[in-house]
């Protein structure tokens, strides 16, 4: 009876394992066993078309039907099909009640992690640790592509109390604060998630004003009191990254 | 990515969920797959049918061919892919009653209803009155005491049915997780034990005398070593051996990853059963005197197998596993008939004690009891009335086999129909499910025609005039507008949970 009950267990926890550790820690290892297993030559294909329709149904909403999906991308109907059966068998996505729309699975969110921001290029990371060696607080540079705050080159002596939670919710930072509101020249906040901190960020900007960055300074709330010295020598490494950035 | 990302951090609200599943209660997202894969091979019950369909078939059309096998694989694949159209979409612990409904509505679902409670039924009396058959053979075999003598009737088989009817229920009652766990402990024994013993009796023959071997082998594939009306019954019976396949479908509301598991488990099934037959039937049909099939007078023809390999011992064993894989047919078939007591209830259609559940285990506990009830009475006072298990096992299966081909024709009819209301047909989709419709109703009138005048004719008729009243009781509700309740085929749907961006439903 025990070795049948084992077996069961383990094929349980190896169907499990692609939802089971979300999470950064997870997500290399994950990558470099996807990148060891031989892909053969007409996979690639069907991982990209599968990320389309993932994509698309994204892209459309929630209640997007299949026919939608096999049009906009002009995709063969049966090929659509196949796809977003499997991609709702992994439950990624979700078929809605009505049985003919689809909409994303809660399970997305773990592509979310596995998606590496690249790192910036040498330069940046020059100033930023530059600046780093010339404060006593934790310097953070994140960017803004299509509205969503992406961390860059996070301090990794001052780390995020909830890098996830930072960057999906624009209400909880003060680098979430420059994205609500790109015209103000520096926002400062007091961490809602940890009382013991407190943030001050600054913009950074292309040629035409539009907000691409943001450079902040992690502290306790009592530093970043009186933010004005801190706050000119984040605008001063602000302006030497514009160029660089922007 | 940006769509997605997008998607991701500020996710569009998702109107019209609710909390919870309409199918809630039941255990939800807690059987693995390979215990729902289990679960449709026990109620196949591969392991049982493996050493007699070969010689059933022999026996009815006179020709040692396996050619009906093949036939009836191809056939139960058709249907298989056909209700996977479903199960890939819908997770209903209904079953094929909740397919039907959505592609043909209430009428015929409640006639597809009816076909595969009686399926299910009838498959679990057979399966008791199996167990207890083949448990009082085993007894004589290891005592022989002249039990077997009179294992036809008796108090003995009554008593023997009532205990194994308790121990079902208790199983059933403890929760779908360990009922599934039991039957794929036994299906994993009883068919490795039958699979096992057949190669090894194969190689046996193969070494002794290989050209006589290749000459049987040859005669075994020739397709023209029997007719097309042979053909066509054959094919009808060997098909009957494979019907509950789609049984897994029952756990919609309780299969982890259902939309994945279940139309995986449906498929696998077939190539089970159908692997199994074929390799028994080739042992049987080329072992030819070897492995003598009409001499044994048992109903489970295993003397002529282990005596070929020259351990008639074997034979107790085969016994063992036959009789433990028809107890796990039987939970696995009272299983799926609860699931559609439990969603027919839910429906409306039923008691509403029916599809009520225990706070633990998540078990339909109305349900399984008052499935455990009929299926353990309905043999019992069969034997009781002075019938003999044997024939009584016979008529279930016709009953059963009846009930399931009619179940899976309106499947095959609803397929195409569902496909296109939610805006997913395509043309190869319908032709396999035209095919497998045109194929089960030959299969079906070649199967009732030879029953017809056979010694099972009245249950042929009672099951005929079963379905026909149920048909007229569809119609006269539908002619007369008597849409309450509707059966619009209750399936797991995602909850907020489930779903990135999830807002409460009432719109």
């Amino acid at each position: 009876m025990a070795a049948p009950d084992e077996r069961s267990d383990a094929a349980a926890s190896v169907a499990h394992a692609p939802g089971g550790s979300p999470g950064p820690a997870g997500a290399p290892a994950k990558g470099a066993a996807v990148g060891g297993v031989e892909l053969r030559a007409r996979q690639p294909k069907a991982i990209q078309h599968a990320l389309h329709v993932l994509e698309e149904v994204a892209r459309i909403g929630p209640g997007v039907t299949a026919q939608q999906v096999s049009r906009s991308l002009g995709m063969p109907r049966a090929t659509a099909y196949r796809l977003l059966n499997l991609l709702v068998q992994e439950e990624y996505l979700v078929r809605l009640p009505d049985l003919s729309g689809f909409a994303l699975g809660s399970k997305v969110t773990q592509l979310a992690t596995l998606v590496p921001t690249p790192p910036p290029p040498r330069a940046v990371r020059r100033v930023v640790e530059e600046l780093r060696g010339s404060v006593r607080a934790g310097v953070h540079l994140v960017r803004y592509d299509g509205g969503i705050l992406h961390i860059v080159d996070a301090d990794p002596d001052f780390p995020f109390s909830d890098e996830v939670r930072i960057s999906r919710d624009p209400h909880v930072s003060a680098l979430g604060a420059l994205l609500l509101d790109p015209s103000r020249d520096h926002a400062r906040m007091d961490s809602p998630i940890d009382r013991g901190r407190a943030c001050l960020a600054v913009p950074i900007r292309d040629d035409r004003g539009t907000l691409v960055a943001g450079l902040a300074l992690a502290s306790t709330p009592a530093r970043l009191a009186d933010p004005g010295p801190a706050r000119a020598t984040l605008v001063d490494a602000a302006a030497r990254l514009e160029p660089l950035l922007a | 990515m940006s769509a997605l990302e997008r998607a991701i951090a500020n996710p569009e609200p998702v109107p019209g969920l609710d909390a919870e599943s309409p199918v809630a209660g039941l255990a939800r997202r807690s059987v693995g797959g390979i215990e729902v894969l289990a679960q449709s091979v026990s109620a196949v019950a591969p392991a049982g049918a493996a050493l007699t369909i070969p010689a059933i078939i022999a026996a009815v059309t006179g020709s040692a061919s396996l050619l009906p096998m093949l036939v009836a694989a191809g056939v139960t694949l058709l249907v298989a892919s056909t209700i996977t159209q479903f199960s890939r979409r819908m997770a209903a612990p209904g079953g094929v009653s909740a397919y039907i409904a959505r592609g043909l509505g209430s009428t015929a679902a409640l006639i597809g209803g009816v076909a595969q409670l009686i399926g299910y039924g009838f498959v679990a009396m057979f399966a008791l009155a199996g167990t207890v058959y083949t448990t009082l053979s085993l007894a004589d075999f290891v005592a022989p005491s002249g039990v077997a003598s009179d294992v036809a009737t008796g108090g003995w088989a009554v008593t023997l049915m009532v205990l194994f009817g308790a121990l079902a229920l208790w199983i059933l009652v403890r929760g779908i997780r360990r009922s599934a766990r039991v039957t794929l402990v036994v299906e994993v024994v009883s068919v490795g034990a039958i699979a096992l013993l057949t190669v090894a009796f194969l190689v046996v023959l193969w070494a002794t005398d290989a050209p006589r071997m290749a000459n049987r082998t040859f005669a075994v594939f020739d397709p023209t070593g029997i007719d097309g009306p042979e053909l066509l019954v054959a094919t009808a019976l060997a098909m009957t051996a494979l019907v509950g396949f789609e049984s897994a479908s029952t756990l919609g509301g309780e299969a982890k990853r259902p939309l994945l598991a279940i139309p995986r488990a449906i498929v696998w099934t077939v190539f089970v059963s159908a692997g199994l037959y074929l390799l028994t039937g080739y042992a049987q049909l080329a072992g030819g005197d070897a492995a003598d099939l009409r001499g044994g007078d048992g109903f489970f023809p295993v003397d002529g197998l282990t005596a070929g390999l020259g351990m008639p011992w074997l034979g107790a064993v085969l016994e063992l596993s036959i009789a433990a894989s028809l107890f796990a047919c039987l939970i696995a078939s009272a299983t799926a008939m609860t699931r559609v007591l439990f969603a027919l209830s839910r429906e409306g259609l039923l008691p509403r004690a029916l599809g009520r559940t225990r706070r633990r285990s998540g078990t339909p506990v109305a349900a399984v009891a008052l499935t455990m009830l009929l299926v353990t009475a309905v043999p019992a006072v069969s034997v009781l009335l002075g019938a003999q298990i044997w024939p009584t096992m016979q008529w279930l299966l016709l009953g059963a086999a009846t009930g399931y081909l009619v179940a899976y024709f309106l499947a095959c009819v609803a397929a195409p129909v569902f496909l296109w209301r939610i805006g997913e047909s395509g043309w190869r989709s319908t032709l396999v499910a035209a095919a497998g419709a045109i194929a089960v109703v030959v299969i079906l009138v070649a199967y009732l025609a030879v029953e017809w005048t056979g010694a099972r004719a009245v249950a042929a008729w009672v099951i005929v005039g079963v379905l026909g009243v149920t048909v007229l009781l569809a119609a006269w509700r539908a002619a007369f507008a008597l849409r309450h309740p509707r059966i619009r085929g209750v399936y797991d749907v995602p909850t907020i949970a489930d779903v990135w961006g999830g807002r409460r439903g009432g719109a």
